[in-house]
């Protein structure tokens, strides 16, 4: 007859139920609760908007028959791709009411290569939309973007019809009230379109920021 | 299934069960990291940084996987390492788990794929296989999907928006897995336990079966260790053995197996006995019983069998097992036991021994068949009580019996006694029992267990045996008495003789008389002293001696016997010869005479030597050897062993040749075993034989020694010896320097001559010469001429060689003459007469105190006078005790018998009674009980002394004598020392104060002197008489002339035979057996008073030993003549004795 080791002792080392193990077991799930809860938030707050100009103002060429949809990217930030995600349903959807250009951000010192990552290959797949690299988010900022993401709906006058974010969080991608604008702006359903929140990276350096600022103040006087 | 079984069932089940949660538990753990690791990963991959522009830092998403991830992986993995198997690791691990889910779901922003996440958890955790684990899981689901879909539905569903209804769609699916993984569970559960309980249920039956084979293993064991098993098939044939049955069978087991089992048959049982055990297991019946069987190596051994048959399905056997055991020993005692009782039971009947049991406790008393017989009972009239047996027990001995039984009850004694019993015909027997008490572990008395023998036979044969050895002792005291008596005559007559004026050559042939009849008493001695060992009568005289000389008087007495036969003699001493020792030197002096005597007999030619040397010595102890070696004829190994038993010489013919009853070496055995030592012999067949005793003796002081006043007397002076062969001349020097004396040797006249002129001129002279003369050489004539002449010089003749007579050691005139050799005795005495003259009462005392080697008689008178009664019927004893009381200065009146000595007593005064004990009418014992009553009923005044003489020697006589009155007791033959001293003892004392006798004076010897001269010529006329003298023959035989023809008649019918032998030998020049048949015939003729045939026959033989064929032959005519003459006065004489005219 085989014999069980100590340590095989289950029901008998269950039985030893150490004082501490609930407390430990409570402040664990505390702990655990309010990490995920955190990084819930996180994940629901969005960046910054800004009400963008004209389409003129900002020196963006609009399609005369059609709407013309700017959105303005950080390459390498983690929730563009749920942005091009989005982009890529309305640009199925919608592929023949709009042509979509896409502001890439890039270093100005750097080679356009930074910008090249995989969410570029997957940019340049989307039909009726053409990249345009943006040094320092120079042109993103002229047209009110801020965070990656960002996206403007241009009428065929150059008129703002919408703007915000078209993702329900950070690199989330799916159902969303910015998509659901849109869709319904092109569909006719809607005239103009309530500011939706972006989740993304910020497009604004505070040291271009700075700069740029300081450019803009400089042609003012 | 039993308690035990449902016990372990379950033991086995929560066993099972807790290593596979402890092994989901560590399972768990693994997950936990790797999915940690995982979304740490994938953190890095996806969204390493989070970026402003161009500037950018570290994705939140990565701390988050680190710390999220890390926490969420945390406790479970703990709980999985410290408590493995708990109700909290596991449930805490689905907890994690399903976090991670959410997780998951939540980063993929609540991607549909990320929720098989959770479906994949789900099933994970059901290896649990714990219900509760699944439901604990499912909740922290459903909570985390109620909760984020209502606040945030976007991180669960991937929408902003969503319905509670998706919530509950999603819960409901997850409850549709659980209810099978819940289901699956329990299954799995039961399935666990239904192992449990078949692992339960065959450890079970292992241990049951484990504890079987134990039990069989050490039954065989045990089996194995007195059992013998062997195992065969149908036909007999060994199949299988067991190591016992190899070990007593002495096969091995290669030798037994394919073997039938005949080949250990002993053939010891009948063919009929294993026809019975055939049948008997081939039935399919077990036999058992006991066969003899035999070994390998021939032995045969017994077994108690067991023959077990197993039966096929036929009903054949197929197989035999025997399982025997050893009861060889057992058997064997059981013969033994048989055999014993057997015996016991023969010896039961034979004796007529009857056996009795008594038992105390109830009182019952048993006896058997023999019992019954020997009380004349029988078992009707017997009622097994103890007081029946009282009842046959004689009145007089019932009291005693009675009290001996309880004491052996009692554990006083043993029960060992005799007593009478009274049969029912009123035979009165007398019974001999003894038994033995039993008693328990109390020491309680519970049964006595006896026998009873009947000994009345016994009795009657044991008296009538004491009566048979009274009447032996009667007859040894007699036969002593008769045999002794005689003797005393001769050997007193022949001490008297010797005290007449007899020449030195008589004196002689007087001291060889003597010593024959000493040999012929020491005969009667030894047949005495073997009745003495016989009858355990035997005693030492322990007492202080010298050894070195009692080995030379002893040797030298029978030196006679070597100088006839032409033997050298020698003795060597080493030192321990010059110590005094205690011990019973008369015993010594027998053996070593014994021992002599022996080797004389058988030795012809060549020499005897005695050799004393010291064994080990230890403290105040040392052992004495002493070997007599001679070069005699041997004696062959065969025979050894019968020398030293009675009656037995080497072989009949040495009886016949050489004489002897064979008791002197029995004798001498058992002596020397009295004395604590050792006898032996070494010896070679024809080259010679070395007997030899060895005893442990005391060592005595030296002012022990008697002597030393002896010696003291001769210190200083000094003497010459004249003797040319050097051991006898180096003896002789010994023998001086033991005297205290000085000592010079000379080897011939010249260095003789040269010695006394030397002493003469520068001092001290010589005050003795020992000297040996050579008849034929004319210088020792010359010497002892001119010693003649020298009287400040004693000289004494120590031996003499070449023709020798009387006439020409006459011629010698020398003042003394030794026997050849010289004994240590012989020559003190010699050498003390002739130098101590002046101190002659010096020598008297030494003569007195002198041993065995002193001449009986020689005192001279006492002064006392005394007036003694000698009560002796024998008249030769009568007269020679006589002739030497008045000898000593005594007046003597004869008794023929106690009757007359009484009335001698009462008529006249008397100073000593010399009493016979064995006399005609009234013996010793009554005569002396007679005078002392009437010396207490005052008829006689004073106490008159008495003295015993007898012949018996037995122990006790003493005794017999004392106790009737006598003042001492002297064994016969008595000698005149022994009456001196008596008389010193008894009269002088008490006559000390009366008037001496007149006292034989010192003038009466020359006239003895003339008278030894008269009577050597009377002596040498007589010895020219021809034919016998009738008045001699009768005198020869006291008086009775039916003896003395009874003598002629035996001369008449053998006498002319020795002639003709003689003759005939002379013919055939064999002169030794002319000298042996001339012996004879001298002896027979020396009988018959035949003085002129003796003589001849005495040169005939004298003739024969020197090989004088010629004179032999000049001498047996004249022989044969003489005898002629004999044989012819043969008539005349024997008228002459029937008419009592001589």
């Amino acid at each position: 007859m085989s014999t069980l080791s100590p340590e095989d002792t289950g029901p008998a080392a269950s039985n030893k139920r150490p004082v501490l193990l609930p407390i430990g077991i409570a402040i664990w799930g505390g702990l655990v609760l309010a990490a995920i809860c955190a990084l819930t938030i996180y994940s629901m707050t969005p960046g910054e908007i800004e009400s963008p100009p004209l389409a003129t103002s900002a020196g963006i060429p609009v399609n005369a028959s059609d709407f013309t949809l700017v959105m303005a990217v950080h390459p390498r930030c983690s929730c563009t791709l749920a942005s091009v995600e989005q982009l890529d349903r309305l640009m199925t959807r919608f592929h023949d009411r709009i042509t979509a250009r896409i502001l890439v951000f890039h270093l100005g010192q750097q080679t356009l290569d930074w910008a090249q990552t995989d969410v570029w290959d997957s940019m340049l797949r989307l039909p009726n939309v053409s990249l345009q690299p943006d040094p320092d988010g120079v042109l993103a900022t002229q047209v009110g973007c801020r965070t990656s993401g960002s996206v403007v709906l241009y009428d065929r006058n150059g008129q703002p019809r919408f703007w915000g974010g078209i993702t329900p969080g950070r690199g989330h991608s799916g159902d969303n009230p910015g998509s659901d604008q849109i869709a319904d702006i092109l569909s006719a359903k809607l005239m103009a379109g309530k500011a939706t929140p972006v989740f993304g990276c910020s497009l604004r350096s505070p040291r271009i920021a700075q700069d740029q600022e300081a450019n803009r103040l400089g042609t003012r006087r | 299934m039993s308690s035990v079984s449902l016990s372990r069932s379950n033991e086995i089940f929560q066993h099972d069960l807790h290593r596979i949660r402890c092994g989901t538990d560590r399972l768990m753990a693994w997950l936990m990291a790797v999915q940690w690791f995982a979304g740490i990963f994938a953190a890095v991959a996806i969204s390493p940084l989070t970026w402003n522009g161009a500037d950018s830092a570290l994705h939140v998403h990565v701390p988050a996987a680190v710390i999220l991830g890390g926490l969420l992986a945390a406790a479970p993995m703990t709980l999985g390492t410290l408590m493995p198997g708990s109700v909290a690791t596991r449930h805490v691990a689905a907890v994690a788990q399903v976090m991670f889910s959410a997780l998951f779901i939540h980063l993929s922003g609540g991607r549909i794929e990320t929720h098989f996440h959770v479906f994949g958890s789900l099933a994970i955790l059901a290896c649990y296989r714990d219900w509760k684990v699944i439901l604990t899981a499912t909740s922290v689901v459903g909570i985390d999907h109620l909760l984020r879909g209502f606040f945030w539905p976007e991180s669960v569903y991937g929408v902003l928006t969503s319905s509670p209804w998706r919530t509950l769609e999603h819960v409901f699916w997850v409850a549709f897995e659980d209810a099978f993984l819940i289901y699956g569970c329990t299954v799995s559960i039961r399935e666990m336990r239904l192992v449990a309980d078949r692992q339960a249920e065959v450890e079970q039956a292992h241990e049951d079966r484990r504890v079987a084979m134990d039990q069989l293993e050490l039954q065989s064991r045990a089996l194995d260790q007195f059992a013998i098993v062997a195992e065969t098939d149908a036909h007999g044939r060994i199949t299988y053995v067991k190591d016992k049955f190899c070990d007593i069978s002495g096969y091995t087991r290669e030798e037994l197996i394919g073997q039938n089992h005949r080949m250990i048959n002993s053939g010891h049982h009948p063919r009929s006995f294993f026809s019975d055990m055939y049948q008997t297991i081939y039935s399919g019946e077990i036999w058992s019983g006991e066969i003899r069987n035999r070994s390998k190596d021939g032995s045969y051994y017994w077994v108690d069998t067991s023959i077990v048959p197993f039966m096929n399905d036929d009903g054949q056997p197929e197989r035999f097992l025997a399982i025997r055991r050893d009861i060889t020993r057992r058997t064997e005692a059981k013969e033994e036991l048989q055999n014993a009782l057997e015996r016991l039971d023969l010896g039961m009947h034979a004796g007529d021994i009857g056996i009795w049991d008594y038992d105390l406790v109830t009182g019952n008393l048993t006896w058997d068949d023999s019992m019954q017989r020997l009380h004349g009972t029988d078992p009707v009239h017997f009622d097994g009580r103890y007081e029946d047996w009282e009842q046959r027990v004689h009145p007089d001995d019932l009291e005693e019996t009675h009290e001996r039984v309880q004491a052996a009850i009692r554990g006083d004694c043993e029960f060992n006694t005799e007593f009478r019993i009274i049969r029912p015909d009123g035979d009165v027997r007398h019974i001999r029992a003894s038994a033995t008490v039993r008693r328990n572990l109390s020491n309680c008395a519970v049964r006595v267990i006896g026998v009873n023998s009947d000994i009345t036979e016994l009795r009657r044969a044991r008296e009538r045996a004491e009566e048979a050895n009274r009447a032996k002792s009667e007859f040894l005291a007699s036969m002593s008495h008769e045999l002794r008596t005689p003797l005393n005559g001769v050997l007193g007559m022949v001490e008297l003789l010797s005290n007449t004026p007899v020449d030195d050559r008589q004196k002689n042939f007087l001291a060889a008389c003597q010593q024959s009849g000493q040999t012929l008493l020491q005969l009667i001695n030894d047949i005495l002293d073997l009745s003495k060992i016989e009858a355990d009568q035997l005693e030492l005289d322990i007492h202080t001696f010298e050894l070195k000389p009692l080995i030379s008087e002893t040797v030298g007495m029978l030196a006679w016997h070597t100088e006839q036969k032409g033997l050298a003699t020698e003795i060597e001493f080493d030192d321990v010869a010059d110590l005094a020792v205690y011990g019973d030197s008369c015993r010594i002096q027998q053996i070593l005479t014994n021992l002599v005597s022996n080797a004389v007999k058988f030795t012809g030619q060549g020499g005897i030597t005695v050799r004393v040397t010291a064994g080990k010595r230890r403290d105040d102890h040392v052992s004495v050897r002493v070997s007599v070696s001679d070069t005699g004829i041997g004696i062959p190994p065969t025979k050894r062993d019968r020398l030293f038993q009675a009656f037995s010489q080497v072989d009949s013919s040495t009886t016949r040749r050489y004489g002897g009853t064979g008791l002197g070496l029995a004798i001498c055995n058992t002596l020397v075993d009295l004395m604590g030592g050792g006898i032996g012999v070494e010896s070679e067949e024809g080259v010679g034989s070395e007997f030899w005793f060895e005893l442990p003796l005391k060592i005595a002081d030296r002012q022990d020694k008697n002597d030393s006043r002896q010696h003291d007397a001769l210190r200083g002076r000094r003497a010459l010896i004249v003797e040319s062969q050097e051991q006898e001349r180096q003896r002789l020097e010994g023998i001086i320097h033991d005297f205290q004396m000085e000592c010079e040797c000379t080897a011939n006249v010249d260095e003789a001559l040269d010695a006394i002129d030397a002493a003469d001129a520068n001092g001290p002279s010589f005050d003795v010469v020992l000297a040996c003369a050579d008849l034929n050489d004319e210088r020792d004539l010359n010497l002892f001429q001119w010693l003649s002449g020298r009287d400040d010089l004693a000289v004494i003749l120590t031996r003499v060689t070449g023709q020798v007579s009387e006439d020409d050691i006459a011629l010698l005139d020398v003042d003394a003459t030794v026997k050849s050799p010289a004994t240590q005795g012989d020559l003190y005495q010699s050498i003390c007469r002739l130098l101590l003259e002046e101190a002659g009462a010096v020598a008297q005392e030494v003569d007195s105190e002198s041993r065995s080697g002193s001449e009986p008689g020689t005192g001279g008178p006492l002064e006392t006078g005394a007036h003694i009664l000698l009560a002796e019927d024998n008249e030769i004893n009568s007269l020679y005790m006589s002739e030497l009381l008045g000898s000593l200065g005594c007046t003597c009146k004869v008794a023929g018998n106690g009757r007359l000595a009484v009335q001698e007593v009462q008529e006249q005064d008397f100073d000593l009674v010399l009493m016979d004990c064995q006399m005609p009418e009234m013996d010793g014992f009554d005569a002396t009980r007679t005078i002392r009553r009437l010396q207490a009923d005052g008829q006689l005044q004073g106490h008159l002394p008495i003295v015993a003489l007898t012949a018996n020697a037995l122990k006790g006589d003493s005794e017999r004598c004392l106790d009737a009155g006598m003042d001492e007791y002297l064994a016969k033959p008595v000698m005149g020392d022994q009456i001196r001293e008596i008389i010193a003892r008894f009269v002088s004392g008490r006559n000390e104060t009366e008037a001496l006798a007149p006292v034989p004076s010192t003038e009466n010897e020359p006239a003895s002197a003339q008278s030894e001269g008269n009577a050597a010529n009377d002596h040498r006329e007589h010895l020219c008489e021809e034919g016998i003298d009738p008045d001699a023959l009768l005198q020869r035989c006291m008086g009775q002339a039916g003896l003395a023809d009874s003598l002629l008649n035996e001369f008449e019918t053998t006498g002319l035979d020795g002639v003709q032998e003689i003759a005939a030998a002379v013919e055939k020049r064999d002169v030794s057996t002319v000298a042996e048949t001339a012996h004879s015939l001298k002896g027979a003729a020396g009988i018959l008073c035949a003085t002129k045939l003796q003589q001849l026959a005495a040169e005939i033989e004298f003739a024969g030993r020197e090989s004088r064929l010629d004179d032999i032959l000049a001498t047996v005519g004249e022989l044969t003549g003489e005898m002629e003459l004999c044989l012819d006065s043969l008539p005349s004489l024997r008228t002459q004795l029937q008419n009592g005219m001589c």
